[in-house]
């Protein structure tokens, strides 16, 4: 296969991944966040 | 929220939630590369050359890139008017998109040419030119937007951006035809064209990119939904836990 092909095919899926990873990743954050939330809102509920 | 806008949000709420557009992006995405490799033809312009395969996801990108930018458009247009947040949301998911799906064009699009025009880039081929511009204008639009960090000034601002800016798409597509192109040819509509890409081949890239952008929209645009979401409770939590004491 012409390597020029496969260069630019391989760009194109390497974005594709790269954004899925970018979204996971803020999809981790929030999960942290609503934790810290929720940790908040528990310690307040015991004073 | 009228009842008109209301109606509106839901029903691209239903389409964005639907698992639907995931199994049909696999679907025509598997067919796509199947059809590009085993029966695609790669003689164009003259050139019988491997490297013309990648017209086929070339061309779906820069037109489902051209789609995304419309789409921030007309979010930026309904977020100015109405104030809702979704519109807002639904544009900045899309501009990312765009702004992914124009840069992806552009890569392409310069191995591309590598080959058909023997150059990765030339300053005076008018849509080239011109699509680095919008590419330019989405960054900008993109880090505008992430400096406010959600505060609703700075969204009112990259909004009025997104407005201004998207002048620079149409101009960018119809560059071929209101300017003389050194290098592209304005294709569609032309009978002097002599690309031959296989058209029933191309479709089928551009359904599955079209569906790739519908699923990657859907799930930024519920990212975005579950950080307001969060920080909605973060601020209500932070309210209730300091209350002022009362005075005796």
């Amino acid at each position: 296969m012409d390597y020029l092909l496969l260069f630019a095919y391989g760009a194109v899926f390497g974005a594709l991944v790269v954004y899925v990873f970018y979204l996971r990743n803020r999809l981790s954050e929030l999960e942290q966040r609503l934790e810290d939330v929720t940790a908040e809102r528990e310690s307040s509920g015991q004073d | 929220m009228g009842s008109y806008e209301k109606r509106t949000i839901g029903l691209l709420r239903r389409i964005l939630r639907s698992s639907v557009h995931g199994y049909l992006t696999l679907l025509f995405g598997l067919a796509s590369l199947g059809l590009v490799f085993g029966y695609a033809s790669d003689s164009m312009y003259g050139v019988s050359h491997g490297v013309n395969l990648i017209a086929y996801w070339h061309v779906p990108l820069a037109l489902v890139g051209g789609l995304a930018l419309t789409v921030t458009f007309l979010g930026c247009v309904c977020y100015l008017v109405t104030g809702t947040r979704f519109w807002e949301q639904l544009a900045h998911g899309s501009a990312e998109l765009g702004f992914v799906f124009a840069t992806l064009t552009l890569v392409t699009g310069s191995a591309w040419g590598r080959v058909i025009w023997n150059t990765w880039w030339n300053w005076s081929d008018i849509r080239l030119v011109t699509f680095l511009f919008v590419w330019f204008i989405y960054a900008g639009y993109l880090i505008i937007y992430s400096s406010g960090g959600g505060a609703g000034r700075v969204s009112r601002l990259a909004s009025v951006y997104g407005v201004i800016g998207f002048i620079t798409v149409p101009i960018s597509y119809a560059s071929t035809r209101l300017w003389t192109a050194r290098l592209h040819a304005p294709s569609v509509g032309n009978p002097d064209a002599e690309a031959a890409i296989t058209a029933s081949v191309l479709f089928v890239s551009l359904v599955a990119v079209l569906f790739l952008y519908l699923s990657l929209l859907a799930a930024r645009v519920r990212l975005h939904e579950l950080t307001t979401r969060v920080d909605s409770l973060k601020k209500r939590s932070r309210t209730e836990t300091y209350k002022p004491t009362e005075e005796y």
